[in-house]
């Protein structure tokens, strides 16, 4: 590898820590037995070689990792200690290698905005390099949570098919705490407040009771009409108690015009979702006609349709969301799948956010920027939702989801996309052919992807009060914690705090009272240079 | 047609390479999708108008140029595979930076570089046949018939990148460079002459013995 390395078509340059590893695979390469690998066992099972880590909590570096049952045992240089010096990353000769040489390897994505409304949009997030997936609606349904126990049910049973964890949010909207038990127990592993299904001050602070008690995380779309509360008032309904705030920039829902206020606080973990970020040119146009439609607005026909669509579409906090996140304000991206937002993109999104960043506003660390941007959407959601004690980062302990990427590709394109260790999804191609990489070579299933391998490879997330429930899944469960201590200090490389104000009027918005904007992007890197459309 | 599941990659392959065409002809240069299906297209069509391997494959390099598609691209294509159907059956074509090159890259002759390595040793296979030696084994215990000074290469390997490999070509005298095997110094495997650490008492000479009885030249 350069010395630097250039992310796709982006201005965005690596420069790694340390060396590539030398184990060779091949014929005549050091990965034989007794030479690069050692001739007894005591090596790790399965092992991610050569690659370049980008990764939140380890840094850029070239980095090989050791993975044994599914998790990361190792990090540092791969070898046999017998022959080789300073080897952190035991091979023997019976240990799986997946040769990363050449490639960026970062953990597998974590989206928490997921309205799983149909089932390709599991395919669209594997193949975009998501391997945790928060969510809502499994459908084609309109429910705006999992509820209820028999979709809950139905979920978790075609979950199996996928190489993806999964949480299920659980609707939260309701004044009454016994329905949100009674979903939660029954197979959640969070809560969600809509508006489209009430977000009042009740059915916020009965939610957080619920919260507290179950130690899981609150995602909520507030009440963009301001219909009975102003942002402020949702902010007190809170009682400072920590949420996790959805489209934080207000265009996927929330208070109009001004939810964005809530960014910068102790106890707001705020995320955005993908179709505004960087903010591009057709981004405002393209809005007005996502809500309509996702919302079920009739502008032409009724009354006020169109008023709120276009209070709820600003042009000016749309341009400074990226900004801020730039800044390390908003902590998390995600997608909001077929509910306004992109299964496929959250990783591409957060890059192209840097790159636009970069171009707007200068600087020169972009390893610095670069894992800023990956935290948002990897740890920083792990963390948010008590998943991180098994995914958001390549460090010792947690899963082997990890992602490989051609720099030429990434985030574009993943070569590999592995889940506890195994190939789940990634490029190969015509079936009958003497490679595996003969033309039409697509993205898609692979052994871990297929028949029963999912399920084993992935995790159930489930509340601590509905780890025993009856569930019709073969996936091993891990219990959501550490939800309700999170303050904006603990996101990963975004723990900037300030005052975050949004002109009534004019929609201009300031941090700390400087202004906030950027220009709208023209033309994206990660993207019309390489798809196809 | 009952057409096979490589049948329909094929098809799939044709559809984006006739975008790709149709893209192209209203002036637009190729995104890097665009760019592989339309040269792995073209190399499958050169066949089926029945072109030898040569020609197909040289035609593969032909199909696009820098000029042709988007900045980066090139970079993002570095290689093509796809295995077009000949008079003699489904033959598999590899074409290397087919964008930027126009032909296939020229193969490295020569031997590797030597990478540090202190020790030097003057080695000559005798037999018949070329002997190819890799960075990473046990040089004391390489095959039996290359003769060189057994006891000074305990211990060593070659001091070449990792994956790299020294021909012997028969009857050809050569000077290689030497590098001490390193971590804790255990061989295993190999040649079947050591099998245990290397810097245990005896164990050079109880190696050098069975090398003898085997018949390593130069023990």
């Amino acid at each position: 590898m350069p010395e630097r390395v250039r992310l796709a078509d982006s201005d965005l340059w690596l420069e790694p820590e340390g060396e590539p590893d030398a184990i060779v695979p091949g014929w005549g390469g050091t990965m034989r037995d007794g030479l690069g690998v050692r001739a007894e066992r005591g090596g790790v099972e399965v092992a991610i070689t050569g690659g370049l880590l980008v990764d939140p909590v380890l840094g850029v570096r070239y980095a090989s990792l050791g993975i044994r049952d599914g998790r990361i045992v190792s990090v540092g240089r791969a070898g046999n200690p017998d022959t080789m010096d300073g080897v952190d990353v035991v091979l023997d000769t019976a240990t799986a290698v997946h040769d990363a040489s050449g490639l960026i390897v970062t953990p597998g994505g974590v989206d928490t905005h997921v309205h799983w409304l149909s089932p390709q949009v599991a395919d669209a997030a594997l193949a975009g390099g998501l391997t945790t997936l928060v969510i809502q609606d499994p459908g084609p349904v309109w429910n705006l949570g999992c509820n209820p126990p028999e979709l809950l049910q139905a979920a978790w049973a075609a979950l199996d098919a996928y190489p993806l964890n999964a949480a299920l949010l659980v609707r939260a909207s309701s004044a009454r705490p016994e329905p949100v038990l009674h979903a939660l127990r029954a197979g959640g592993a969070g809560l969600k407040i809509h508006e489209d299904v009430s977000a009042g001050a009740e059915q916020i602070r009965c939610a957080l009771d619920v919260a507290d008690a179950e130690d899981v995380q609150l995602a909520i779309h507030t009440d963009g009409l301001n219909e009975a509360l102003f942002v402020e008032d949702t902010f007190e309904a809170f009682g400072g108690r920590t949420v996790h705030a959805f489209h934080i920039e207000g265009c996927g829902g929330g208070h109009a015009p001004d939810l964005l206020a809530l960014a910068g606080r102790e106890r707001v973990l705020t995320s955005s979702t993908n179709p505004g970020l960087p903010f591009g040119a057709g981004a405002a146009a393209e809005g007005r006609a996502m809500v309509s439609a996702v919302h079920l607005l009739q502008t032409a026909r009724r009354g006020g349709d169109a008023a709120i669509r276009d209070l709820r579409v600003r042009a000016r906090t749309m341009a400074a969301e990226g900004v801020l996140h730039d800044l390390g304000v908003i902590h998390m991206m995600s997608s909001d799948s077929q509910g306004m937002g992109r299964a496929g993109e959250v990783v591409r999104r957060a890059l192209q956010n840097a790159d636009w960043m970069k171009a707007v506003r200068g600087g020169s660390d972009d390893n610095e920027r670069v894992l800023r941007h990956i935290a948002k959407v990897t740890i920083n959601p792990a963390l948010a939702h008590g998943l991180a004690g098994h995914v958001g980062a390549l460090t010792v302990g947690r899963l082997a989801d990890a992602v490989l990427w051609s720099p030429a590709l990434v985030g574009v394109r993943p070569e590999l996309v592995l889940k506890a260790g195994m190939a789940a999804w990634g490029a190969s191609g015509d079936g009958n052919a003497s490679t595996m990489l003969s033309e039409p070579v697509r993205v898609r299933p692979q052994v871990g992807g297929i028949g029963g391998a999912p399920a084993r490879l992935s995790l159930a997330f489930l509340a601590r009060s509905a780890m025993d429930a009856e569930l019709p899944t073969a996936r091993p469960r891990a219990a959501v914690e550490g939800c309700r201590d999170l303050t904006a200090a603990d996101m990963v490389l975004n723990t900037r705090r300030g005052d975050v104000r949004v002109g009534p009027l004019t929609y201009a918005v300031t941090l700390d009272g400087e202004e906030v904007a950027a220009p709208p992007v023209e033309r994206l890197a990660f993207s019309g240079r390489f798809l196809l459309g | 047609m009952r057409l096979l599941p490589g049948e329909e990659d094929r098809l799939l392959l044709f559809l984006a390479a006739e975008l790709a065409r149709k893209r192209r002809a209203r002036g637009l240069a190729l995104t890097q999708a665009e760019a592989v299906a339309l040269i792995a297209d073209e190399v499958c069509e050169a066949a089926r108008d029945g072109r030898s391997y040569e020609e197909v494959e040289a035609l593969g390099y032909r199909v696009l140029g820098e000029r042709d598609v988007l900045e980066g691209v090139a970079d993002a294509v570095p290689r093509v595979e796809v295995e077009p159907l000949f008079a003699d059956g489904h033959r598999l074509i590899v074409l290397h930076d087919p964008i930027r090159r126009d032909a296939p890259p020229p193969d490295v002759t020569g031997q590797p570089d030597w990478v540090g390595g202190d020790a030097e040793l003057d080695v000559v296979n005798e037999s018949d046949v070329a002997v190819a030696v890799t960075s990473h084994f046990h040089f004391f215990e390489v095959n039996r018939a290359l003769r060189f000074d057994r006891a000074a290469a305990w211990g060593l390997r070659l001091a070449i990148a990792p994956g790299a490999k020294v021909l012997f070509a028969p009857g050809e005298p050569r000077t290689v460079r030497l590098v001490p095997i390193a971590g804790a110094r255990v061989v295993r495997g190999h040649g079947g002459l050591v099998d245990g650490p290397l810097d245990a008492p005896g164990a050079r000479e109880a190696a050098l013995e069975l090398a003898r009885a085997r018949g390593y030249r130069g023990a």
